[in-house]
Parts: C-alpha cells; structure tokens; sequence
C-alpha cells in the first residue's frame, strides 16, 4: 500500500481539503485534550509523556481492523492510563470501577436525558411502561371491615 | 402505555453505552475533574482549538511572510521558535521549532519515526498517514520513492533531507516560492501554500494563470 493512499492526502491538493478530520470520535478528542491540560497544568514533562506514547505505539502497533485514527488513541489512552498510575494519580483499577459505572449510567438513563454518573446507582424516572412517579394518594385502598 | 416517544431500541427506551475506550475516557476525565487535576471548561477549550483554530492556515501565513520579508526569513531561519511567536503562534508543549529551507537544490522533508511529533502551533494536527506506520517508517529508508507516491518527483539531481521531529524539536520546511507569483500578495502567497508542502511530502502551489 501507498503510504500517500488515503483519503486524507491526495497529492496536491489545496491546504485543508481531504485533510480527513483530527478525532473520529469525541473520546478522542477528550483523551487528547486531557493530555494537553494535564501537561499544562505541570503534571509531567511533554517528552515523559512522548516516551510513553512512543514505548505504546511499539508495544501495540495499527491492527488490521483498526482506522489510523482508532488505533493511534487506543494507544494514546493506553499510554494516559499508564502515566497516571505511574504517577499515583489514577489507579487502573478505578478506572475499570468508573468505566463499568458510566456503562451502567447509560443503561439507566432514558433516551432524551443527559447522562448522569448518578443515575448508576439511582434510575431517574421516566415515563415509560414501568412509571414511578410520585403520587399523592394510595395506591391500594383495602377498605376497613372486609373480613 | 403512556411512550412517550417512538424509539425502537434494545434497550427498550434506555440509552446504549459507548465502546469501552469510550467509557473508560469518560470515566478518566470524572475521576481527574473530581481530584481537581482538569476542569471540564478547559477541555472544551482544548477541543475547539484543535479542531476549529489552530490549522495549517498558519504555517501558511508564516511561509508566506518569509516569502515577501527577507529580515524575517532570516530570523525565520536561525530562530523558528521567537519568529513563529512574533505571528502569535507558540506551542503548549514548550517544544523548539526549527524551519528547513528548500532551495533549487535541496528538498527537505519531515516524519516523526517513533510517533507523531509535528509542529502543532503552525500546522495543526498531523494528518491521518503521518501517524501511520507506513510513512514513519519507510520514509527514512526510501525518502524518493515515498515522495514519488505522493506525487512528487524530485529529481535525481537533487539531495533529499529527512528530518526527525522529537517531543522536545518540530521541524517544518520552507517551501521554494512558485515560479510566476512574483507581485501576489502576502495573502494571495499564503494561499498557495499547502500543507504538505510544510511537511516536505507536496510543494507549494503555482498561481493560477
């Protein structure tokens, strides 16, 4: 294959056009936007930052299935996650704790809401076959002297 | 039964969750904003700029302005970084700029072998195949043939350069100014310039007859 062969660079083309776009996703764009504010805010040196990236680009290189951009954050998250363990500032395993919560939250969340890490937990109404809204009367009345 | 609205999904009315890199993004950025290390306003910020404002448009406006102002191609040439900031455009990341001049007989181009270190303040974001394996490995190996592929023929007469950008280091290049735009403007000049030509991988544009 063609290392010019995508549909992001054809040859000559003027500045900007077939560029293809920086993020596939919005999760690539906060994972690259989480490593440039925490870089600013002085937590690591850009180029500790680069020898991890580096060392994961390696380590787990482009799979066949994988889109240029897919694989180059999955290694960028990859390396995030690292940084922060080594760090001390994130554990992996709260990650996998907070992941499986944001799952569960959108579970819980009714299509139209935004999405709440609260509603892991706690469902908020809706209305929808199984409704819960507050009612100001019973529910059930057994009248006194059935029996 | 009192639907409110008519979306057919799995999760009978629910939301469905997101790839698991997705979820395991989000669940970074609540655990970091919680600890106080990101503020979710400056992450927006992020995303917009690097999305929306900083673009090859101003490698292109640095390019052209070498093109027309000799003293500033001079300290263009021997300081990238301060010549660069004088236009506004500085990096986050603290990093050196170094500017590669092409001349009739020399053609320089850049690659980052070991990621995807790229002059961010004047050109963006790299494209998708300067991160790709295939480029960062065999343009140092075949810098004639992986130029031939975009297109470009140097000729056999002319020396190639490769340079290595580095976390701490960015190279850009210089483009040759076309035959026959003599008498443009600096904004009519910035508009022949491509962003491959930056990087070394295109030339700049000729102006339309």
């Amino acid at each position: 294959m063609s290392v010019a062969d995508d549909r992001y660079s054809l040859p000559g083309s003027p500045l900007g056009a077939h560029d293809g776009p920086v993020f596939d996703h919005p999760w690539q764009a906060q994972a690259f936007a989480l490593v440039v504010n925490l870089h600013q805010a002085g937590l690591f040196e850009w180029k500790d930052w680069a020898e991890r990236f580096t060392a994961e680009i390696a380590a787990a290189p482009q799979r066949e299935d994988e889109s240029v951009n897919d694989a180059y954050y999955r290694q960028w998250v990859a390396a995030l996650e690292q940084l922060l363990a080594a760090l001390g500032l994130v554990e992996d395993a709260a990650v996998g704790t907070r992941a499986e919560a944001w799952n569960q939250a959108y579970l819980n969340t009714p299509h139209g809401q935004p999405i709440s890490l609260a509603n892991a937990t706690c469902p908020p109404a809706h209305d929808h076959a199984h409704k819960h809204e507050p009612r100001r009367e019973p529910v059930m009345v057994v009248p006194a002297g059935g029996d | 039964m009192g639907h409110s609205h008519d979306h057919d999904h799995e999760h009978d009315g629910y939301q469905t969750p997101p790839e698991s890199i997705a979820l395991r993004v989000k669940a970074l950025e609540s655990l970091l904003v919680e600890k106080g290390l990101v503020d979710p306003a400056a992450i927006d910020a992020v995303v917009d700029t690097y999305e929306h404002k900083v673009g090859p448009r101003n490698g292109a406006k640095v390019v052209a302005k070498a093109w027309v102002d000799r003293e500033y191609k001079a300290r263009l040439l021997s300081d990238a970084t301060a010549a660069i900031a004088e236009l506004g455009f500085s990096g986050v990341q603290g990093e050196d700029m170094v500017v590669l001049e092409n001349t009739p007989e020399v053609h320089n181009v850049t690659v980052c072998t070991l990621c995807s270190c790229y002059p961010w303040p004047t050109l963006g974001l790299p494209p998708a195949w300067y991160k790709a394996a295939p480029y960062r490995s065999r343009v140092v190996i075949d810098p004639r043939g992986v130029l031939a592929e975009f297109g470009l023929d140097i000729p056999r007469d002319k020396e190639i350069r490769v340079w290595d950008s580095t976390a701490e280091l960015r190279y850009m290049v210089l483009p040759e100014r076309p035959a026959g735009s003599e008498g443009l403007s600096e904004e009519e000049l910035a508009a022949l310039v491509t962003r491959d030509s930056m990087i070394g991988t295109g030339l700049a544009l000729a102006p339309k007859a």
